[in-house]
Formats: C-alpha cells, structure tokens, sequence
C-alpha cells in the first residue's frame, strides 16, 4: 500500500475519531470499557497520551478495590478480558505520561490478575474462552517484563510464565489455538493469542522459548487467508487481527518477504471495505466505533511495519525496553 | 438474512426448508447474527455469532456457550403473500416487532 494512502487515511480517520469523542471518552460520562481501551490504543499509537493526560485519570477512576474493571463502567463486577486491556493502556501511556498516580493504579491491576490466576495458569471470564481470555493478561503481563519496573517484574514473573505455558500447552499441532466452544474456526484466537501472548517471549529476557510455536501460528493464520485477502469469511475485525498478528509475527521472525504479499493483499482489502466513516463489522453494514479504533490501529501498525527500524512495530506492541517512539512523524516520513 | 421488523434487527435462517428468526445482534458484543453460521447441536439448528463465537438455539434463542443469556425468538409463518412474524419469545420487555417481512 502507498505511505501516503495509508497516511491520508489515518488522518481522516483520526479526525472522525475525535469528533465522536463523547461516543468514547469517560470523561463524558459512562462507556463501554472494551471501547474505551481501544480508544486509548488509538491516542497513544497516534502519539497523543502525551497530551490526554484527562482520558488516563478517568480511567482509573473507574477501577474497582480489586484492580479490576467492569464490561461497562459502572458495572460494579470486575472481568478479566478487559480488566488486562486496561491495565495494558494505563502501563504503556505511563512510559510517556509518568504519573505517579497511573502508576499506583497498574500496580493494583498488577494485584488483581496475580490473585485471579488458577493453578494452572489461565484466567477465566464468563464472555471469553479460557485462552483468549488468559491472553490478555498475559499480554499485559508481558509488556509489565518489558516497560514496568523492577519490583513490578519480580512480582509478575512466576505468573507470567504460568499463563503463557498455559496457552503455549494449548496449541494445536497444526499451529492453531482454538477453542471448541467459543471459537472452532480459530482465526480470531490463533491471531490474538500469537501477538499478544506467544511472540514477547522473543524480545523480552526469562521468557519461555517460542520461536517454534510462532512459527507454526504464522503458517497457520497466513494457510487460512482467503483468496480476496480477508480472513473468516470477509470478518473485518478477524481479518484485523490476523493482519496485525502477521505484521508483528513475520517482522520479529525476519519473514517479512514471505509475508508482504498476504500483508499487502489484507491491508488492500481492509482499505476498500472501509465505510466513507470508520469500519463496520462486515462489508456493508454500518460503521461500529470499535473496529473503527482497530482500523486505525492496523494502519499504525502498517506504518511502522514498513520502516527500516525492526523494532519499531514492535513498540506498537509495548514490547521493546526503554523509551517509545510512537512518533507518526516517524513513522510516515519513510 | 438480516431484517428490519418495526424498527427492530431480525436475523432470518432457512434451515432446510423450515424457517426461523431471532433477534439481530448477540447480547455480548452486537455481533450481527445474520452474519453467522448455522450449526447443528444435538440435531437441532443453532446460530453461532460471527464475533465471538456464542451461539444461539435458533428455535429458542437461548444461549448455549453462555447460561441465563440469550436473544429473541420469533414464530414465522410462511405465506403465500409473505413471511410472517409473531411476538417474540424471550423478551419481557418492549414493542412487539410483529409483521410482515415480504
């Protein structure tokens, strides 16, 4: 896809974003919490947590004593899947926002997750299958061995590695995770569980090995791309997920030329079955707010994916040390 | 397919011949039920959402991955001058989407 395409897009995009903002914010009132963290995704891979400091404080806000959060803001009952997603937004702006109090909060979501865990290393959420739901934290525990400190580590560690057992034990021996009740086909699980949870382990010290489950994931979601270039029967947000999967999978794996022909094909077919607004959850039907922040966040992550730093669509994962970039200057200036 | 009834989403399936309707959007993430794909579980016909895999007994509506949870069922009667629908099963509260779809 052309830079400027994707450039273009993301700035119109953007600006639809932020005109819908009561739709989003909880600074405006009551949300949906798994919009709100995709929402955030979008402002710090836009590299604006900078300056949204507001949107980061009304999020922990709305933390419960546990550490946890609920499907919807004032929903009184913490759920894990989205519970790890916010504490993923709060632990990443923080490398830019650095509050003292955002830090507090990560700490007790930290807590949260540590006293939730099973013996045997997965999460449950009645909304989720155990591996997706598991993902998540480890997902955010993950980017805690990568971006938290030191103490934050050592407490996450032994759990960490639990649930990525866990979902490394669940892998199939085609390359695929799936789940027999909430996801037989196993694109949208084989995509979330090998970027979010699998792949860390490949930049992050004491994680587990995994170079040979990535592998085998990358085969198994690029065999199940269909000819048109979507994945599961033209899904926007599957074909999302995949497509991300593979731009963080195929570049920490060094497959990138095995991967730009599926990579270009997706992002071509998730440009055109675009509303003149945002993205519907499939071709035709209305604009849904959510795959509109997943739509941003793949054209992000394509730009990234196509500069010369390789580590730079790893950071739009959290998982690199030190500082990050999110610098769209950067990122489109190549 | 997907209908709109009195202003609410219906999901209509043509299983084998014998119709079936339920409401359009799955009660977690609105998935779009017309979307999905129809599976058999114990025999008889169930709708899977394409989101996030719940899945619905499509006579019932009730929610087999998930108890307690589930979505409206219509009665359907095929005419010769249409498809109709009747108050649904499964919703306590709200207008009745009764009518004509075509």
């Amino acid at each position: 896809m052309d830079l400027d395409k994707a450039a273009g897009l993301i700035e119109s995009e953007y600006q639809f974003f932020t005109r819908v903002h009561p739709k989003w914010s909880l600074t405006k009132g009551p949300q949906d919490m798994e919009l709100v963290a995709h929402a955030l995704r979008v402002i710090l891979h836009m590299g604006k947590a900078g300056e949204s400091l507001p949107e980061y404080l009304a999020l922990i806000k709305t933390q419960h004593a546990d550490g946890g959060w609920g499907r919807e803001s004032q929903e009184k009952e913490s759920a894990a899947w989205v519970s790890a997603f916010c504490g993923l937004m709060l632990i990443r702006a923080n490398t830019v926002l650095k509050d003292a109090e955002i830090e507090k909060s990560v700490c007790k979501s930290i807590d949260y997750f540590l006293n939730q865990q099973k013996e045997n290393g997965r999460w449950v959420d009645s909304e989720w299958g155990d591996l997706d739901t598991t993902s998540h934290p480890v997902s955010f525990f993950n980017v805690v061995m990568a971006l938290g400190s030191q103490k934050m580590k050592d407490a996450v560690r032994s759990s960490w590695r639990k649930g990525l057992r866990f979902i490394l034990d669940g892998q199939s021996a085609d390359g695929g995770w799936y789940d027999p009740v909430f996801q037989p086909s196993g694109v949208e699980t084989t995509a979330h569980l090998v970027q979010d949870s699998v792949i860390a382990s490949l930049s992050i010290p004491d994680g587990l090995p995994v170079r040979p489950a990535c592998e085998k994931g990358l085969r198994w979601i690029l065999a199940h791309q269909d000819a048109d270039g979507s994945w599961d029967e033209k899904n926007e947000d599957h074909t999302m997920d995949c497509t991300r999967s593979t731009l963080l999978i195929s570049k920490m794996l060094g497959a990138e030329e095995k991967a730009r022909g599926p990579i270009e094909k997706a992002m071509e077919w998730i440009v055109t079955n675009k509303n003149p607004e945002g993205w519907p959850d499939f071709p035709g039907m209305e604009t849904n707010l959510e795959r509109t922040c997943d739509g941003l966040d793949v054209l992000l992550k394509y730009q990234a994916w196509r500069q010369a730093d390789s580590k730079e669509v790893v950071r739009r994962w959290g998982y690199v040390p030190g500082e990050p970039t999110f610098l769209r200057g950067v990122a489109a200036g190549v | 397919m997907g209908v709109t009834v009195d202003g609410k989403e219906v999901a209509l399936f043509n299983v084998e011949g014998r119709y079936y309707a339920v409401g359009g959007r799955c009660p977690h993430r609105s998935g779009p039920l017309a979307k999905g794909k129809v599976e058999r579980v114990e025999g008889k016909p169930a709708i899977r959402c394409p989101l996030h895999g719940w899945l619905f007994e499509l006579e019932t509506g009730r929610c087999l991955t998930r108890p307690g949870a589930g979505v409206p069922s219509y009665p359907v009667e095929c005419r010769e001058d249409g498809v109709f629908l009747g108050a649904p099963h499964g919703e306590v509260s709200g207008p009745s989407p009764s009518g004509q779809i075509g």
